[in-house]
């Protein structure tokens, strides 16, 4: 027992320490790995309904291994909600994600620069809520991401700052210019055939309001520039650009959704 | 042949961030793409632990990043008596998901480890 620190109220005595607690406390690998082992069953119902979808077993093994483990470091018992829950909700959330990046044919820059894109709104939120520039780990609490990739996010915006999501790459005009949005859009992935491809992308821009399915299509597939679009369709380019991104947001929630959900 | 990276830290889990971000910094600057910069992140972290555990304070963990062609090698150092603990079943099999090679010994007087990633096949065309 320790007793360098009096009792503050009338809480439990430490003896009682939830495990999960006692791990946030302490960080202690031993105590994780426990924890994993005892909970890690909670995962086998989504690997069996996602096996059976045709996405490979390892995968969703090690997928979601890592999610109970990310669910058993962030868990917080007090807030009442049991881990099994919790932990579903983080394992379904990797499994859908992985399902989303398979299909898009996300490149690494890719999920750094949109979780850049985030970390700024964010940071300007924070500065507004707090009165002060955020530290690491207010960011990361806020964007609901590690500290670790907080970090590596922004150093990919430093790095990647001139090849954004809707940047050309090599620069417009030349004949490969090509964004980051197209091969987004127009990727490639092993096993998945062109027909396939062109099929997914047209029902997916068949979904869209006309003016935004214009500008799509200008943008990605005409490799117009922003300006450029921006003079033709009469709006700012800031506008556009929101326009852009908003789109391709909700072009990619969508394929998440008709792939990865029932 | 190739390039060496070094790196030390205290042997505390608190600084597992400073390897696992030297390695994902230099297996971007390979061209690993996100799935093994993920994968080696949690490779490295679960090598790391099982050396620096129990590690009194004051204790170092060195590390050296051996970059070569395709692959990149991880060696890990921490000058504490005992032999390794012996790796748990979860971490061995974080492990073996993760790492083209791996393995831990002891001498006595230190504990090492190797880790091994290689760059995974990318259809670039």
């Amino acid at each position: 027992m320790t007793t360098s620190d009096p009792p503050v109220g009338d809480i439990d005595p430490p003896l009682s320490e939830d495990p999960f607690v006692e791990y946030r406390r302490t960080g202690d690998r031993r105590l994780r790995n426990q924890l994993v082992e005892e909970h890690r069953q909670v995962a086998e119902y989504f690997i069996k309904r996602y096996s059976r979808r045709g996405v490979p077993t390892d995968d969703l093994r090690q997928i979601s291994l890592l999610a109970v483990i990310s669910a058993v470091e962030r868990f917080d018992p007090t807030l009442g909600v049991a881990f099994s829950t919790f932990a579903s909700r983080t394992i379904e959330g990797e499994l859908k994600r992985y399902l989303r990046d398979r299909t898009w044919m996300v490149r690494p820059p890719r999920r750094a620069q949109e979780l850049h894109l985030e970390l700024r709104r964010a940071d300007e939120e924070l500065n507004q809520r707090l009165g002060r520039s955020p530290t690491i780990a207010e960011l990361a609490a806020e964007v609901d991401a590690s500290e670790d990739h907080v970090l590596e996010a922004l150093e990919a915006g430093v790095a990647h700052q001139a090849t954004s999501l809707d940047q050309p790459q090599g620069g417009a005009g030349e004949d490969d210019a090509r964004s980051v949005g197209d091969r987004v859009l127009v990727g490639r992935e092993r096993g998945f055939g062109d027909v396939e491809r062109q099929e997914v992308v047209a029902d997916l821009l068949e979904g869209l309001p006309d003016r935004e399915r214009e500008v799509i299509r200008l943008r990605f597939f005409e490799n117009l520039t922003q300006p450029e679009i921006a003079e033709r369709m009469g709006v700012s380019q800031s506008y556009l650009s929101r326009i852009i991104r908003r789109t391709l947001v909700d072009l990619r929630d969508r394929l998440t959704e008709s792939d990865a959900l029932d | 042949m190739g390039t060496d990276i070094r790196v030390v830290v205290p042997a505390e889990t608190r600084f597992l961030r400073i390897a696992r971000l030297t390695a994902a910094g230099v297996a971007t600057d390979l061209d690993f793409d996100l799935r093994d910069i993920e994968d080696l992140r949690v490779a490295i972290d679960e090598m790391c632990a099982v050396l620096i555990d129990g590690a009194e304070p004051g204790v170092e963990l060195e590390l050296r990043y051996h970059v070569d062609g395709d692959h990149l090698e991880i060696e890990g150092r921490c000058d504490q008596a005992g032999d390794p603990p012996e790796i748990h079943p979860v971490a061995l099999e974080l492990l073996s998901m993760t790492a083209d090679e791996f393995g831990v010994t002891g001498d006595g007087a230190s504990r090492s480890f190797r880790l091994v990633k290689r760059r995974g096949d990318q259809s670039v065309g």
